[in-house]
Order: structure tokens, then C-alpha cells, then sequence
């Protein structure tokens, strides 16, 4: 048992990623996921899925042909290393528990049920939008902190399909110009993308038990809410910022401590706004190195915490910080620290992921190097 | 496609355009609990025979989101009269739905078959948060926005996931919505408190 360091509260337990799974435009594995991010090159192109006639957008970062989201999450559950390991029939780890993120429609349940039939695993569902699964990751570590759980999977998976993709364009959230372009002046919104994540969670103890290497520590997280709006963030993005604070306070560090923030950045006008207003009120000198990694991979809707998440496991490992692109024009109201042109060597420190939804919804993610 | 190397001086100092510190309120303290969580309120729809639910501004084509409005407010309104729920602690929105919002994919889904215009209205309504936003501002409710689908099938489930909310320091209370949207149309809410 690790306990972390905690302001207030009782003891807790280190939170522990064990295994990560991806497919996302950039291919299979976080390698690929990795590597793309790090390029820089994002992965939009017109959508060949379906017919995107009569749409005001026509592009999104999609994998080749048309993947049932079943058969992604089943391989990115293997990938990780998420399906029960059959030496482990006794107590807790015969009970893994199994969070997975979908879009909150009928296909839900088929897909979640597919799923469990396939590898075992029993999902509970989170269908809460943009912080589906980092609602749920927040979730996992609370109960692997508090010691109810040794071991928890989390899976996410979001495929760009016609309803979605229509009524995002009828919403006109979608970028006409082709390019997502988080924090910029003239961005003119988000593109979807294709993925489907699973990420292992896991205690110490449970970690070297199957003799497994962490590839990170999850440190701090929180969910809040704006009480705002509908649909529209809190212009001073208090919600946002009051879950940093949360992260922080978990993790028992400050804000000097965060040396890279994977922002939320969907390129839309009011949400960048709102989150650039969050950051500035955490970082009120000044905010480390930030970026949008939707800049290259799209936005992956419920699936898109969890892809940015393992965006920034990747980034750290890598010892690299992903660039903030589609970039043109400074925004005097986003004025943050972004990573522009080229990626930038990773300071030591933690590393911020945050996700912002319908509702009001916020999340906040701290993650640590293994 | 980047900016110029020459550009990004100008958004790499904040400090001059830094606004006045707002106020984000207390973060999270983690606890723990004694006992089962208490229910402080509850409702239900229908509550009887003939019951209508009212329309929400700017909600079309569906009865979900009303349907979980109306349920919440019913609960609500019972512990704290009308809103705001002045003096609520921090209080987290919780809405479990198997099937989710089905008139809204039907609507969206009828159009996109027919290459119809999909209503610029569905894009705000396609989650189920959003109708969480309209509670939690209505209210003034701040807590955490989540909403569940299959796989949390009865109420020990969710009762344990409010428990979490709760030890874990996001929340201090929780109201736990389940809709269901049919025919018939049926939902019920629970604020949970220790």
C-alpha cells in the first residue's frame, strides 16, 4: 500500500496505469497515438465513412473503413491487458470492475453487452458526453484509493458515425475550414474523431502481484459543476477551475507543481474562452506548457478524456509535449503558454488532463511519471 | 498548420492580461461514511393518473429531458420549495437511463435516413447532460454532472455510486434520477444525504 500525500481526508492508496490500449486515426497502440500527437500532423481528411453531401463540414480523423466499436473495444481491452488473468480467482481480483463509455443511445447497451460476452468483463456504462470517461476514471481511482477495488478497467470508444456527425454539423460546432484550432483567433469549432481507449487501473499490490509495470500514477482528480447553462460553460470558467484545485488538492500539490496541460481545446468560441479564463485563474502568473491534443486526433466525444489521457501518458513517457496545432492567430482573451511549431521537451512535474461537457460538467485529471 | 515561430511571444506572458482571482468555492475533502445514505426527498412520474409534464424552453421532438426535469424538480422542490435550493451543500446530479434519450435518436435518426435537416435544437439535447445543466443552473446546484447508463440496474448501484461522490469529496449530497423513457414514460429521483 502507497498512500498518497493528502492535505485533509484519510490515508489513500496510489492509483496505478497498468496497461493502455488505443485505436485511434493514428492506428493501433499508444505508440502510434504517441507518435502522431508528437508530429503534429493532424489526421482530418473528408470523410469517406459515409456521405457528408448537404453537410457544412466534411472532414473528421477517422481509421480506414468502417470498425465495429465492439470489435475496437474488444482489442484495446487485450491490448491493455484488461480481461481477467484466470490465475486470479480470488477475491478482489475476480471482481474487476469495468467502466466503459458510450454514447447514451440504444446502441449502448448491444455494444456494452457484446462486450461483456466477448471478454468477461461486466460493464457499467457512463454516457455523460465529453467527461464520460474521465467521470469514470475519477470513479476508478476513488475506489482503488479507498481501497474497495484492487483493479479497474476503463474503456471508452467513440466511431465517427452519420448522427452524430449530423447533428454536430446542424449544431454548427463543426470547423467548415477542415482544421480544429484550439485557443486561436478564427477557430471556427471542432472535428470528430475515431477512437476507442481502454486503460487499466490498478493498486500497487495488484500491479506486482501479476508482475506488471506501471506506466503512470493517476495523482489527483475531481468533477465538478458550472450550474450555469444548457450547453454553455461558465464564462469564468470557475467549474473548471475549482476541479484543478480538486486534482491538486488530492494529489497534495500546487498549481506550481503541473508542468504540461492537455486542455479540453475543442477549438469551440465560448469553450476555449471558458477554459482559458479556468487556467488563468489557477495559473494566475503565467500557465505551463498547454495544449489541445484535439488539434491533431479529434474529438472523440464520450471517448475523448480517455484518449487524452493516454495522450499524456505518452507525452510523458516520451518526454515530450504535444503542439497545440491548427494555430494562426494570438487570441488576447487565451492568453496561454501553448505549445506551438514543434513539440517541447517535458519539464518534470505533473501533467494536467481536463475535460469540460454539456451541463456544466467538468473534469480533472493528474497525471505522474511511473 | 502552426503560426510562425515569430508569433507565439505574444500569448506566452498572461501575467499582464491576468483578471481579478474569482472565487471557485471550496475544493473536495474526501470522508468517510458511518452508514447508508439517508433519503432526504424523493418523487416520482407519473404520480397519478392524467400527469403532464411540462415543456422545458428550447427542448423539442422528446420527452426525456422533461420528463427528468420534472421528476428532479418534484424532489427537489419538496426538500427546498421553490428554486434556487438556497443553502443546499455542494450537490451532485446523478442520472441513470438505460436506453437514454430515445425520441431524440429517433428524431435524429428519422431525418439522417431521410436526408432530412436535423434541428439545430437536437445538437444541444443530444446527451443526457445537458438536461443536467438545466436542473443544476435552475437550482443552483454546482456538485458533479453524471450521467449512467446500462449496467447500474438497481438501486444498491446507485446508491453506492452517490456514496462515492460523497466519501470521495465532490459531493456532500446527491440526487440519484432514473428515467426510463418507454411507453410508458416513467422516472423517479432520490436526494441522498449521510
Amino acid at each position: 500500500m502507497t498512500p498518497t500525500a493528502l492535505r485533509n481526508g484519510p490515508p489513500r492508496r496510489a492509483v496505478l496505469v497498468g496497461g493502455i490500449g488505443v485505436r485511434s486515426a493514428f492506428g493501433a497502440g499508444l505508440a502510434a497515438l504517441t507518435d502522431g500527437v508528437l508530429a503534429g500532423r493532424p489526421a482530418f481528411a473528408p470523410v469517406e465513412r459515409f456521405g457528408t453531401a448537404g453537410h457544412r463540414a466534411d472532414r473528421a480523423a477517422t481509421g480506414p473503413g468502417s470498425p465495429r466499436l465492439a470489435d475496437q473495444l474488444v482489442a484495446v481491452l487485450a491490448e491493455a491487458g484488461a480481461p481477467s488473468d484466470p490465475t486470479e480467482q480470488q477475491p478482489p481480483y475476480r471482481t474487476t470492475e469495468f467502466m466503459l463509455a458510450l454514447h447514451g443511445d440504444r446502441r449502448a447497451g448491444p455494444v456494452a453487452a457484446e462486450v461483456a460476452d466477448r471478454t468477461g468483463l461486466h460493464p457499467r456504462v457512463y454516457t455523460g458526453a465529453c467527461v464520460a470517461a474521465s467521470t469514470a476514471v475519477a470513479d476508478a481511482a476513488a475506489l482503488i484509493a479507498t481501497g474497495r477495488r484492487e483493479r479497474v478497467v476503463v474503456a471508452a470508444g467513440y466511431l465517427v458515425e452519420p448522427d452524430t456527425f449530423a447533428v454536430f454539423d446542424a449544431g454548427r460546432a463543426l470547423a467548415r475550414d477542415g482544421a480544429v484550432r484550439p485557443f486561436s483567433l478564427g477557430r471556427q469549432g471542432m472535428l470528430l474523431g475515431d477512437a476507442a481507449v481502454a486503460v487499466v487501473l490498478e493498486s500497487a499490490p495488484a500491479l506486482q502481484r501479476r508482475g506488471g509495470r506501471a506506466l503512470a500514477r493517476i495523482a489527483g482528480w475531481a468533477r465538478t459543476g458550472d450550474a450555469f447553462h444548457v450547453c454553455r460553460p461558465h464564462p469564468a470558467g470557475t467549474g473548471l477551475a475549482r476541479a484543478v484545485h480538486g486534482a491538486l488538492a488530492r494529489a497534495g500539490a500546487a498549481p506550481e507543481a503541473i508542468g504540461y496541460v492537455n486542455a479540453n481545446g475543442a477549438g469551440s468560441k465560448l469553450g476555449d474562452l471558458a477554459e482559458a479564463a479556468a487556467l488563468r485563474t489557477v495559473f494566475p502568473a503565467g500557465t505551463p506548457p498547454v495544449s489541445s491534443t484535439k488539434s491533431v486526433h479529434g474529438h472523440a466525444l464520450e471517448a475523448s478524456a480517455l484518449l487524452e489521457l493516454a495522450a499524456t501518458v505518452g507525452a510523458l513517457r516520451a518526454g515530450a509535449l504535444p503542439v497545440n496545432a491548427g494555430w494562426q492567430t494570438p487570441d488576447p482573451n487565451c492568453p496561454l503558454d501553448l505549445v506551438l511549431d514543434r513539440p517541447r521537451p517535458a519539464a518534470p512535474g505533473l501533467a494536467l488532463t481536463v475535460n469540460a461537457a454539456f451541463g456544466g460538467a467538468n473534469t480533472a485529471l493528474l497525471v505522474a511519471p511511473a | 498548420m502552426t503560426a510562425p515561430t515569430s508569433v507565439p511571444a505574444l500569448v506566452t506572458d498572461p501575467a499582464p492580461l491576468a483578471p481579478p482571482v474569482p472565487d471557485v468555492g471550496p475544493v473536495a475533502v474526501p470522508r468517510l461514511l458511518a452508514g447508508p445514505l439517508r433519503v432526504l426527498a424523493r418523487a416520482r412520474w407519473p404520480e397519478r393518473p392524467g400527469d403532464e409534464l411540462p415543456a422545458i424552453a428550447g427542448f423539442v421532438e422528446s420527452a426525456f429531458s422533461p420528463l427528468v426535469a420534472e421528476t428532479a424538480e418534484r424532489c427537489l422542490h419538496a426538500r427546498y420549495g421553490p428554486p434556487p435550493a438556497a443553502g443546499a451543500p455542494r450537490t451532485a446530479l446523478l442520472l441513470a437511463s438505460p436506453s437514454g434519450d430515445t425520441g431524440t435518436a429517433d428524431a435524429l435518426a428519422r431525418a439522417t435516413a431521410h436526408g432530412q435537416r436535423v434541428a439545430p435544437l437536437l445538437f444541444f439535447q443530444s446527451n443526457p447532460n445537458a438536461v443536467l445543466g438545466h436542473v443544476a443552473a435552475r437550482w443552483q446546484l454546482d456538485g458533479p454532472v453524471l450521467a449512467l447508463g446500462p449496467g447500474f440496474d438497481d438501486e444498491r448501484d446507485l446508491h453506492e455510486r452517490a456514496a462515492l461522490l460523497i466519501e470521495d469529496g465532490d459531493a456532500e449530497q446527491v440526487l440519484v434520477v432514473t428515467a426510463v423513457q418507454g411507453p410508458p414514460d416513467h422516472a423517479t429521483a432520490v436526494l441522498l444525504a449521510p
